[in-house]
């Protein structure tokens, strides 16, 4: 048995002993009365003396008891349902939403994160001392701050203060499966349990297309409480998504490039979204630390009545100028409306004047030029140069040179002759790949039997499985896919169809088996992969996780070398903007891939020891040991990447979640019935969870008072406590015989007793 | 014997102008046959105002009709009675209780003394049995005295303290007075004791009139009566009671202290109010019931009572008995 209010009713047992002190302090003071006829009293006293002392005894024991029950009632005593001992208080998690849709600030500038707070506020005040409260931040991924729940409501609070509006969506999934076992600890424990759900329940806060986790839908006898969802929301617009052409910039030797055309993305959500509009769209490209805003361009959107999303391009000049080894940070940013976060979004960009590619391959001697006379290396050199003007620097390497010097100021490098890698040379290059290079492997002429790829897999671990001889087509050889293309090739797609089609393979060292992670950038019409291209670590199991999760480097492999002797495509017009694209696009994809959306993993290269978020004082420490909700970033920014000597070692952009800023508003049964499917509805005979009760967001703390929790001991006990203080009255008096006047007795008379 | 240079007391204190009209209108008579001191051993022949003329008085309201002078009435218009002196004497001792328990009263000492004093002369503000037991011992004696008779006095306690000799002078009234007022009254009570040493005194078949409260052992009591039946004197007891020991009205716990060395006992009044009533009741009635099984009478009397009345009703009815065994 527990009490509401513990230490009334402490102090109510303790004043038991006022009857008792009033009653020695009494006997004290007593002046003794004199008294003559003592002989009689003595004699009615020993008549009397047990029967006195008996009601003495009742009397007291009475009062003693009404004290006690009057204590126990005012305590409030609570019978838990595990049985009148051993039980304990409430435990009442708090989950309240702090995600990007929670930040919406109303008319009265008072976001809705404000009022949750100052609802668990209210809600805290109405525990009792025995009572645990837990609290988890819903801002994705969750964040259990109290779990399992505690005691020390003080702290509670104090975390509850300190808690932020993150840019990430509501992770309400997250945070059931975080307190579920703790929840099922304490229902094992006897204790009630409660969970509280504090959101707007707009649909960037519950996207009720998502089923909740169902991790306490069988928990039936936990009570649970939430917000009402809100009626009106004030409207968002947000940028979804900016996409600049190619992620990487090439000026040239003039060091500005114009018109780099940058897709923007934007959406509305609430009752503006049936209005007409305007957003004002601004675009610039700075470094990670400069607040200036020079080079900006801006575009207006114009939003019809209903239209929900519009897509605009933009134009950007980007120069050199600025340009840091680790890139820029392309900014994009509307006006400020009621949810903050998602109004800025960021990429980072590289502006390079030309890109640096290595050819690793023998240098020949001798070779004419006449087309039957190049080699593999010739061709690339070509497709590579066209011109003079073209931004790509190519560099010769032997392939016995192939070291992290030599390497360093590559973008990218190409290995025709890969049987000519000598034994450590394919980890440099995966050591290459991870710093964001990338590289382009081709099978070499004139080998029978190959064994390379087998040192490229295990260094690369892309997971595929490369033929060990060399296929020849039939006579007619084989055509390629003209339907189908890699997203390398986004640029170009429109014409790949008609450049692609003259090209015959005669021979190649075939593609056996690839992983899902790999893209086939091309194929023959058969459906083999011809042109794949993968991250390296993509099948590994266990090597290098977090380059898999840095979304850094990039593997390529043609299916054939890029001679005559195996395929027309040297000699087809799709050999030059095949490997421009694929340099291009291949490098960017590679280097400046590093942006990502708020609730997940910040993603690092091996050499990273921290995260600094630039601007702030933020620092997400890099431990491999660290689960995915501690180690997640939910603030937007730009963030640094810095190994253990506190070098750069790249941008990462994070940036608002977009799923989490949605701000139309979902009916109480749309959001009762999503819950319901975690939770249970709370039907009658129901064996899924309880159900959801709407809490009053007037009084939001009386769902959890001791009013509304009731005591249904407390009155039965000032019951019994009156009926004692009625039984005391009447013995009290009826043992003093206050009433004896009433019956009559006299001694004697006043006058003479007659005579002789 | 008595201090009689103690400091003057004034008689009036106890004897109240009322029990003193009240009482001047009765003789006094033993119901015995009583041996005069002055008059030889002869029986008395009881006539009541039949001997000498002594003087007349003011007929007032219950006076015997008899003997209104009917000549003085013819001359002036006025009813006087003719009073006689007494042919004679009787002895009439007086045993005053001075225990403890005597020392208790709860009346206001003004309200009772008739005087207009508030206090006594020792400074008390309560009206105590002994006070009473004073007062009515003064009043009869008062009468005996005014009929010629002997008076004596023993105040006793454990044991007899003081013994005035028997007188018939009109200043032995006062002597009384002052021996009682100045005797103090403390100790515990043997009747039987005082008794055997006053019957020891005593040669003659005299009247006893015994006041004291009589709270001791019933068995005592009747002992020491029995002796004084066994030497043929006629006895009165006479107990003094406060209203308070009859009532026992007391509301809060107190502890209480006896006057007689019985020590203290805390006690919730009420709740022991009627065992106590019970008990008291019960010995007064075995009091009064160990009189009358010896031919004595008892007056009962409280503090907050006047003496006038219950005395005159006693004497009256102890004339009217006595009138009606010479008729027999």
């Amino acid at each position: 048995m527990t009490f509401m209010h513990a230490g009334l009713a402490l102090a109510g047992v303790l004043c038991i002993a006022v009857p008792i002190l009033i009653h020695l302090l009494l006997r004290q003071r007593r002046r003794p009365i004199v008294w003559a006829a003592m002989r009689f009293l003595m004699e009615a006293y020993k008549r009397q003396r047990r029967k006195l002392r008996l009601q003495q005894l009742i009397l007291l024991l009475l009062r003693c008891a009404m004290i006690l029950l009057i204590a126990l009632a005012i305590g409030r005593p609570l019978l838990e349902q595990s049985g009148l001992l051993g039980g304990s208080g409430r435990v009442v998690y708090f989950l309240v939403d702090n995600g990007l849709a929670a930040g919406a600030t109303s008319d009265t500038s008072e976001s809705a994160l404000d009022r949750h707070r100052a609802a668990v506020r209210e809600m805290i005040a109405e525990l009792s001392a025995d009572d645990q409260a837990g609290l988890v931040a819903l801002g994705g991924p969750a964040a259990a701050l109290v779990v399992p729940a505690s005691s020390d409501h003080g702290a509670v609070t104090s975390l509850l203060d300190g808690l932020q509006v993150v840019d990430s969506a509501t992770d309400l999934s997250g945070a059931l499966d975080r307190v579920a076992p703790e929840i099922n600890a304490a229902r094992e424990s006897g204790a009630e349990v409660v969970l509280v759900i504090l959101s707007d329940f707009y649909t960037g806060s519950a996207d009720v297309s998502q089923p909740l986790s169902t991790a306490l839908v069988d928990f039936d006898d936990i009570t649970v409480i939430a917000s009402p969802p809100r009626a009106s929301s004030p409207g968002n617009v947000q940028i979804v998504g900016v996409e600049p052409l190619r992620s990487v910039v090439l000026t040239g030797s003039g060091g500005v490039a114009s018109d780099q055309n940058v897709r923007v993305t934007l959406r509305r959500t609430g009752p503006i979204q049936a209005e007409a509009g305007t957003s004002r769209i601004k675009l610039r490209v700075s470094s990670a630390e400069q607040q200036a805003d020079d080079a900006i361009r801006e575009q207006v959107v114009r939003w019809k009545p209903g239209q929900s999303e519009a897509t605009v391009w933009v134009k950007l000049d980007a120069a050199t100028e600025g340009e840091t080894s680790e890139g820029q940070v392309l900014t994009a940013s509307i006006d400020r409306d009621a949810v903050d976060g998602d109004n800025t979004f960021r990429r980072t960009i590289a502006v390079r004047e030309a890109l640096a590619v290595g050819v690793i391959d023998q240098r020949r001697f001798g070779g004419g030029p006449g087309a039957d006379s190049k080699a593999a290396a010739d061709w690339i050199r070509l497709a590579l140069q066209p011109t003079t003007g073209t931004p790509v620097d190519v560099y010769d390497i032997e392939p016995a040179q192939v070291d992290a010097p030599t390497l360093a100021g590559l973008d990218a490098v190409f290995v025709p002759s890969p049987h000519l890698i000598q034994e450590g040379g394919w980890d440099r290059l995966r050591q290459f790949a991870d710093r964001g290079g990338m590289v382009i492997v081709t099978p070499p002429a004139g080998v029978a039997v190959h064994l390379w790829p087998d040192a490229m897999e295990r260094s690369f671990g892309v997971g595929w499985r490369l033929a060990r001889e060399v296929t020849t087509a039939p006579e007619a050889g084989w055509r390629l896919d003209e339907h189908s293309f890699g997203s390398l090739l986004t640029l170009i797609e429109s014409e790949l169809p008609t450049l692609v089609r003259p090209v015959v393979v005669d021979r190649t060292l075939a593609i056996e088996e690839v992983t899902t992670g790999t893209q086939t950038v091309l194929s023959l019409r058969d459906g083999r992969p011809w042109l794949v291209a993968a991250e390296p670590g993509e099948g590994d199991d266990t090597d290098a996780p977090r380059a898999r999760e840095s979304g850094r480097g990039l593997l390529i492999y043609l299916g054939s070398a890029p001679e005559l002797a195996w395929s027309t495509l040297p000699a087809m017009p799709l050999m030059v903007p095949l490997t421009q694209e694929l340099v291009r696009q291949g490098v960017g994809e590679a280097s400046g891939a590093w942006s990502m959306i708020a609730g997940g993993a910040l993603g690092a290269s091996p050499a990273t020891a921290r995260f600094e978020r630039i601007g702030s004082g933020d620092v997400i420490m890099v431990d491999p040991e660290r689960t995915y909700g501690e180690s997640a970033v939910r603030n937007a920014g730009v963030w640094r990447a810095l190994d253990a000597a506190a070098r750069s070692r790249g941008l990462v952009a994070v940036n608002a979640d977009p799923a989490g800023g949605r701000l139309a508003v979902q009916t109480e049964g749309v959001v009762r019935g999503w819950l319901a499917e975690a939770l249970g509805d709370g039907t009658v005979g129901d064996e899924l969870g309880a159900g959801v009760s709407w809490y009053d967001p007037v009084a939001p703390g009386r769902m959890l008072s001791s009013d509304e929790r009731g005591s249904p001991v407390a009155l039965p006990l000032l019951i019994a406590a009156l009926a004692l203080a009625l039984l005391e009255a009447l013995l009290a008096r009826w043992f003093s015989h206050a009433s004896i006047d009433g019956l009559g007795v006299s001694v004697g008379g006043a006058t003479a007793g007659g005579s002789a | 014997m008595a201090d009689l240079q103690a400091p003057q007391i004034d008689a009036t204190t106890y004897l109240h102008p009322q029990t003193l009209a009240r009482l001047a209108t009765f003789e006094m008579r033993a119901k015995m046959i009583v041996e005069g001191v002055m008059s030889g051993m002869h029986r008395s022949p009881y006539h009541g105002f039949s001997i000498e003329f002594a003087q007349h008085r003011p007929y007032v309201a219950g006076d015997d009709l008899r003997h209104l002078d009917w000549k003085v009435y013819g001359r002036s218009d006025k009813l006087h009675l003719k009073q006689y002196e007494q042919e004679t004497n009787l002895d009439l001792i007086l045993m005053v209780d001075s225990s403890g328990s005597m020392n208790f009263g709860t009346r206001s000492f003004g309200d009772a003394s008739g005087s207009g004093s508030s206090r006594s002369v020792d400074g008390r503000a309560n009206w105590t049995k002994f006070d009473h037991a004073t007062a009515l011992a003064a009043a009869m004696s008062y009468v005996a005295l005014r009929q010629g008779d002997r008076v004596g006095m023993v105040i006793y306690g454990d044991a007899v303290r003081t013994y005035v000799e028997r007188n018939s002078q009109q200043g032995q009234w006062r002597r009384l007075v002052d021996a009682l007022a100045t005797n103090p009254v403390e100790s515990e009570t043997n009747l039987g004791r005082a008794l055997d040493q006053t019957l020891a005194k005593l040669n003659n078949r005299c009247l006893i009139v015994i006041v004291s409260d009589f709270f001791e052992d019933v068995d005592a009591i009747r002992s020491a009566m029995a002796r004084a039946r066994h030497r043929r004197h006629d006895l009165i007891a006479c107990q003094v009671l406060d209203q308070q020991e009859r009532d026992f009205d007391f509301s809060e716990t107190a502890p209480f202290e006896g006057l007689e060395g019985e020590g203290r006992l805390k006690v919730d009044p009420r709740a022991l109010r009627k065992e106590y009533l019970d008990v008291f009741a019960k010995h007064c009635d075995a009091v009064q019931k160990t009189a009358r099984s010896f031919g004595f009478d008892l007056l009962q009397t409280t503090t907050h009572s006047w003496l006038g009345p219950p005395l005159a009703a006693f004497l009256a009815r102890r004339n009217a008995l006595m009138k009606r065994r010479r008729q027999r």
